[in-house]
């Protein structure tokens, strides 16, 4: 049996005028198991300590009970008193009989009552207590600074300074946070710059501090000396390695975009370094990812990209640029399908980019002289002239292969010549791109046909590959009586006739049977011949394949459309007469996913003709190569979906050939995908990969712009459209800037590599990738600062709606000698300079119904700082500050306020009720509470004292470290008065205003005093933890594993070999949630076991 | 409940409001009336029903307003207080100059178009009311508008009939045509110009739609 000693605290009057300590002591000593009991004055006094020390050690205690406050003030204490007369610690237990029981009674018999019951459940708790032994874990002598600010940097030098090595982490490219934005500082007026960057500078060089900018906590676990940190350095594109900050790049890059640094008074590049002083002094690319455009086009052309070099003016870098993924540019901004239009995210506010016209424009702007390439390399044979063979030959030229393309016609360029008729695409222009194609040496001999002399074995001999392109030009049949009459042309015929300058007669009526794109030009064609036209198309308008604005225009142009007709015979005796037609109906739809039309049976009637043109479809023509290149069920041939290699080693295939009927930029895709393979295969290398990732604005950012119409294209007036002369005229310089100026920049930097041609260190690098870096602390201290409560839910101040209000922050850009007007206190609406100033304190603090509740403390210390500047630099300039208290708590700041108002700032006691534009000018209308009356102050400027909140980021690290923050997202720290540097959880602490407003005197203190408890820490070898935490009793243990899913700290896990579960001393807090949840009572927390709660319970429920 | 009137529109829908959440209050309420009230009518602002119902008021549009300026008074009652009203943005709203536009007028928005006229002061502290009206008629004209549109009976009063005491007190002050707003959606709608109440109005619109020849 335990011999317990209980000591009974009168805390004064505290516990002794409710509760009856002389009577209450010597019931107590009568209870079983006490074998000393006494009560004293104050129990935590010296005198009252060593009462207990002498028990102890003249009773032969083995245990005792301390009843007087609350453990949390001085269980500590009576337990270093224990040890002290060498008993266990954890054998020493306090009995709360003042805030339990003295402070919330008045009634002394039940106090005293109470207090009774309160002590024994206690003795009974201690009866079942065991001796335990502190737990000792290693410490990782390595320091944690998350935040680079002020804070940050001050408790890293700090802790540097003592020898530890310390990581610092910032998630933005430069240290230095908002103190290197402010102009000056109160109350010396010291310039901001010239006393951080010394601090800046000492950070970059200090041989203990590891500095990781433009990088972000990924995950943390762990405790206190053994915390492990996950870091996620993103990757600027830039190779700080190489980087020399010479600022060249800037000078380059044609995308702008905010400027953060500068509060968005002025903007930046997609390349920058955020500020001049920045450390590290590199350059930096906002790349979000690639444009939707660029992911919709099947050849990957950089849209986002040359749209940005037209809007700089830069017509011959933005032709360059869309070359290396496309050479068909003159071709393709005329005829191209544009896909990257549909996908264009303008389109959700008003109308999508004309990315397909900007193209034609750079196209034709100006000829450049190409010099004549020779290239040495392997060669590869092309059969075909097409888009697809083409291409395929010009990439493969641009990679030193020499290419010899074999075109069975006499014209070079395939469906673009013989197809498309020049109304749309003038010869001129294909030849333009031809042109340049062959340039790079490519050889194209004309008039062979491959399959005659020549035949693909041949090639095969004589070249190291060959790509096969020869397109589908064999006409569908219509399949119907009288189909073989004279009069019926079809339309791949027609067509190829017609741009060949042969003669072609035809009839005053026309029909041309389709609805693709084929069908279309057909139709042009044929009124431009003198016809009257008429298109029968057998679904409904919505089904058409043809593209819609060549449906328009061939509908401005008099053809006639007929829809749900199909043609069932051809009547005539020596030559098509009429078209006996049948009406369709649609019924469910077929594979294409459109309504397949059913003919209603005898709707027969006639339409009179003269010609019928049918284009209904193509096919490719494959039967002349063997039985060795296999065939797809659908007779096309097969190949490997990623190389394009057909079934024949060596030999490749693609576009329409392959995929029947498509467009010109999906063949221009295949030829250049088949080039990369053949080139890969070549030379024993992987086919690489692009890795794409689609970045585009937020749909919210996209509210509230301004709507801006797309540019019309200009053409020819209908009744101009007699000849082929080209219908669409293009567009003139101002419009195309205009209308490049409309692109919404969705991924930022759009990848033109300016930047790349001017970076003589050569350290641009656009695929750099992430990197991930893993470190073991044993300390981690939070500095993650602030952010500015967003000025714009100050509605009634006309922020964002009057450019003339600005933030606190905007204006000390504006006073900056390193700020966008040099520090020059300027007005951004016209740059005057402003001869009256507003300033609003209390711009969302201090307002419980709609902002902050809270004061953010520096806004009167920096407004009266504003104040001051502003009329240092504009001697007859007005300050007015609208106040509602003055708070100037710190050294020499009621000093700095009397001089401000010394030196003519005019303060008035009331709050701004709404700040407007009348006659444009800027009206403040606020109170004078003073005087009692309405105050109307006509001013220049306004400056909104803006709250300061915590940074959003706060959220997520709240969870991820696992500490508190309170209902303002401020960090939470231990104890208001008495540890405002420690967090909740050992091992991390608070610096800066990441914990609460507070101005840079005072971040300063708090960082060295986070950095003093780090060190603390870090300069032992072991640190000792609690032991009273979870156990387990592997006996009764089954290792279901339910307390593992329900600790929230991760510090449980299951030992499969013996199939019990097994505790993390370090991890483990002791909050008892295992406790609970274990259904076979294996999990105990220590020395507070089940059989100790029932005791207690029964002690508290007895009567006695 | 359909409340043409924004004090009317105000104290009802507040009303509401607490009874719809306070069934208590509803209950005591209850026990001393004949009928009981069930808490589930709406307090509806003809605004509000017109901008439900464009195409019915469109249909009916017999006279052109010719793009007439009419600023778009707001006032107080009829926005706030936010949580309780939820009628439109207490700062910027647009239910008054989407109605002018739908009637053919041009809504012309200046920023004191939610502040206050005066209200009951101009029983006790009429200067106080006179320099309230004062103050929002200068900014509307300073925008452009050539009238008034309002929907509440006591800013009409203000911002009417003390127009005599405006020009007394700030002198080169031009008058400035208060409607109702029911007044012009009438003329729209074809009324009779001897059934639109004009003699009501002490200063008079009959010379500014005389100009628009809407008379």
């Amino acid at each position: 049996m335990k011999k317990i000693g209980v000591f009974i605290c009168h805390c004064g009057i505290n516990i002794a005028k409710t509760v009856d300590v002389e009577a209450l002591t010597e019931e107590i000593k009568k209870y079983p198991g006490v074998a000393y009991a006494e009560n004293y004055k104050y129990m935590c006094s010296d005198p009252g300590q060593n009462l207990i020390l002498d028990a102890i050690k003249k009773q032969k205690l083995d245990a005792v009970v301390v009843s007087a406050c609350s453990p949390t003030l001085h269980e500590n204490t009576f337990r270093n008193v224990s040890e002290r007369g060498s008993l266990n610690r954890y054998m020493c237990e306090m009995a709360n009989i003042r805030e339990h029981c003295s402070w919330v009674h008045d009634d002394k018999e039940i106090a005293t009552k109470k207090a009774s019951h309160i002590i024994k459940s206690i003795i009974e708790k201690v009866r079942y207590d065991e001796p335990l032994e502190p737990i000792y874990v290693d410490v990782t002598r390595r320091a944690l600074v998350i935040g680079a600010g002020i804070a940050g940097i001050q408790a890293a030098l700090d802790i540097a300074n003592a020898g530890i090595e310390t990581i610092l982490v910032e998630k933005t490219p430069s240290i230095g946070g908002h103190m290197a934005q402010l102009s000056e500082t109160f109350p010396t007026l010291d310039c901001s710059q010239c006393i951080l960057t010394p601090k800046m500078v000492e950070v970059a060089q200090h041989d203990k501090i590891k500095l990781l900018t433009y990088s972000e906590i990924e995950e943390i676990s762990g405790s206190v000396g053994n915390f492990k940190v996950k870091v996620r350095q993103k990757s600027p594109f830039v190779d700080w390695e190489k980087c020399n900050g010479c600022a060249e790049c800037d000078l380059v890059c044609p995308v702008s975009t905010n400027n953060e640094f500068e509060c968005d008074l002025t903007s930046r590049k997609a390349i920058y370094r955020p500020f001049p002083q920045a450390v590290p002094n590199r350059f930096t690319i906002t790349k979000l990812g690639q444009p939707p455009c660029r992911i919709a086009c099947p050849a990957g052309v950089n849209a986002q990209g040359y749209i940005a070099l037209i809007r700089a003016g830069k017509y011959k870098e933005a032709l360059e640029l869309e070359r290396e993924a496309n050479p068909f540019a003159s071709v393709c901004g005329r005829v191209c399908n544009h896909p990257c239009e549909s996908d264009c995210v303008r389109g959700e506010l008003d109308e999508p980019i004309a990315i397909a016209s900007l193209k034609r424009y750079i196209a034709d702007f100006g000829s450049y002289p190409v010099e004549q390439k020779k290239p040495t390399g392997e060669q590869i044979a092309v059969i075909g002239s097409g888009p697809a063979g083409l291409s395929c030959a010009y990439f493969l030229a641009k990679k030193n292969y020499r290419v010899t393309v074999y075109e069975a016609e006499k014209v070079v360029g395939g469906m673009l010549v013989l197809g498309i008729p020049e109304f749309r695409l003038p010869r001129a222009s294909t030849k333009a791109d031809i042109d340049h194609i062959k340039a790079f040496g490519v050889e194209i001999k004309t008039g062979v046909k491959i399959g005659d002399k020549l035949g693909i074995e041949d090639l095969r001999k004589n070249y190291r590959a060959v790509f096969v392109a020869t397109g589908a030009y064999e006409e569908m049949k219509l399949r119907v009586e009288g189909e073989d009459l004279p009069g019926v042309i079809h339309c791949i015929d027609f067509l190829k006739k017609v741009n060949l300058g042969e003669k072609v007669t035809l009839g005053k009526k026309v029909a041309v049977i389709g609805g693709g794109n084929a069908a279309i030009d057909a139709a042009r064609v044929s009124k431009r011949l003198g016809s009257d036209v008429t298109i029968l198309y057998r679904r409904s308008r919505k089904e058409m394949p043809a593209n819609a604005w060549e449906v328009e225009e061939a509908e401005k142009e008099g053809i006639k459309i007929e829809f749900l007709v199909t043609p069932n015979r051809v009547l005539g005796t020596n030559k098509i007469e009429a078209i006996e037609c049948l009406r369709m109906e649609l019924g469910a739809p077929d594979a294409s996913g459109r309504r397949r039309p059913i003919p209603i049976p005898g709707s027969e009637f006639k339409i009179p003709i003269d010609n019928m043109i049918p284009a209904i479809s193509q096919k490719p023509q494959i039967d002349w190569l063997g039985e060795e290149f296999e065939r797809t069920k659908w007779g096309t041939l097969v190949v490997d979906p990623n190389t394009l290699e057909t079934t024949v080693k060596g030999v490749y295939s693609g576009g329409d050939m392959v995929t029947g009927p498509a467009t010109i930029i999906e063949a221009v895709a295949a030829g250049k995908k088949a080039a990369e393979a053949m080139d890969a295969h070549i030379r024993g290398v992987e086919i690489e990969h692009k890795e794409w990732k689609k970045a585009r604005p937020a749909p919210e950012t996209l509210i509230g712009e301004k709507k801006v119409p797309r540019a019309e294209m200009p053409k020819l007036s209908i009744d101009r459209r007699k000849g082929f002369d080209e219908v669409e005229c293009g567009f003139d310089e101002e419009t195309v800037k205009q209308e490049a100026s409309r692109c919404l920049n969705c991924a930022i930097c759009c990848e033109c590599l300016q930047c790349e041609k001017v970076c003589e260190p050569d350290a641009i690098d656009h695929d750099l990738k992430d990197k991930i870096l893993e470190y073991d602390v044993g300390a981690i201290v939070v500095a993650t600062g602030f952010d500015i409560y967003d000025p714009l839910s100050l509605k009634e101040y006309s922020f964002g709606t009057i450019p003339d209000v600005v933030t606190s922050l905007q204006f000390e850009r504006l006073l900056s000698a390193s700020g966008p007007t040099v520090g020059e206190v300027r007005r951004p609406s016209d740059g005057r300079v402003p001869k009256r100033i507003v300033f609003i304190q209390c711009a969302g603090s201090r307002d419980k119904e709609n902002h902050l509740e809270y004061c953010s403390k520096i806004c009167c210390m920096y407004t009266a700082k504003h104040a001051l500047l502003y009329k240092h630099r504009v001697h007859d300039g007005e300050p007015i500050i609208f106040y509602i208290d003055v708070r100037t708590g710190g050294k020499g700041y009621e000093e700095f306020y009397n001089r401000v108002t010394d030196e003519g700032t005019t303060y008035i006691r009331g709050k701004v009720s709404k700040v407007y534009k009348d006659n444009g000018k800027i009206i403040v209308l606020g109170a004078d509470t003073l005087s009692g009356k309405q105050v109307e102050v006509e001013a220049d400027m306004v400056v909104l004292a803006a709250g300061i909140i915590p940074t959003k980021e706060n959220e997520e690290f709240v969870r991820k470290l696992k500490i508190q923050c309170d209902a303002n997202e401020f960090l939470t720290e231990a104890h208001p008065k008495l540890r405002p540097v420690e967090s909740n959880t050992l091992g991390i602490y608070l610096a800066g205003v990441a914990q609460g407003p507070k101005d840079i005197p005072e971040v300063v203190a708090q960082a060295s005093g986070a950095a003093s408890k780090a060190i603390a820490i870090l300069v032992k070898d072991k640190i000792t933890f609690e032991p009273t935490i979870a156990g387990v009793d592997e006996d009764l243990c089954s290792g279901c594993s339910i307390c593992v899913g329900v600790c929230p700290y991760d510090a449980r896990e299951l030992d499969k070999e013996k199939m019990v579960v097994k505790v993390n001393a370090a991890l483990c807090q002791g909050c008892g949630s295992c406790s609970a949840a274990c259904p076979s009572g294996a999990a105990q927390q220590r020395n507070l076991v089940d059989r100790q709660i029932e005791e207690m319970v029964v002690s508290v429920l007895e009567e006695k | 409940m359909l409340v043409p009137c924004s004090i009317c529109y105000n104290t009802l829908k507040r009303a509401n409001y607490i009874l719809k959440q306070d069934t208590e209050a509803l209950d005591i309420i209850n026990e001393h009336l004949e009928e009981s009230y069930d808490g589930n009518e709406e307090v509806v602002h003809p605004l509000e029903f017109f901008r439900d119902n464009k195409e019915l008021v469109k249909n009916n549009i017999k006279k052109d307003l010719k793009g007439l300026k009419l600023g778009c008074y707001y006032g107080c009652l009829l926005l706030r207080p936010e949580e309780e009203i939820k009628f439109d943005d207490p700062e910027s709203p647009t239910m008054l100059d989407e109605f002018v536009s739908l009637i053919g007028a041009a809504p012309i928005d200046f920023s004191l178009k939610v502040e206050c006229c005066g209200s009951y002061l101009v029983i006790n502290s009429p200067d106080a009311a006179v320099e309230a009206s004062y103050r929002v008629l200068r900014n509307a004209r300073g925008n452009g508008a050539e009238a008034l549109v309002t929907s509440c009976p006591l800013c009409h009063y203000n911002l009417d009939a003390l127009q005599k005491k405006i020009r007394a007190a700030h002198p080169g002050f031009n008058e400035v045509p208060i409607f109702y707003f029911s007044q012009i959606l009438a003329l729209a709608l074809g009324v009779e110009e001897k059934n639109l109440g004009f003699e009501q109005n002490k200063v008079s619109p009959i010379n500014i739609l005389k100009e628009y020849d809407l008379l």
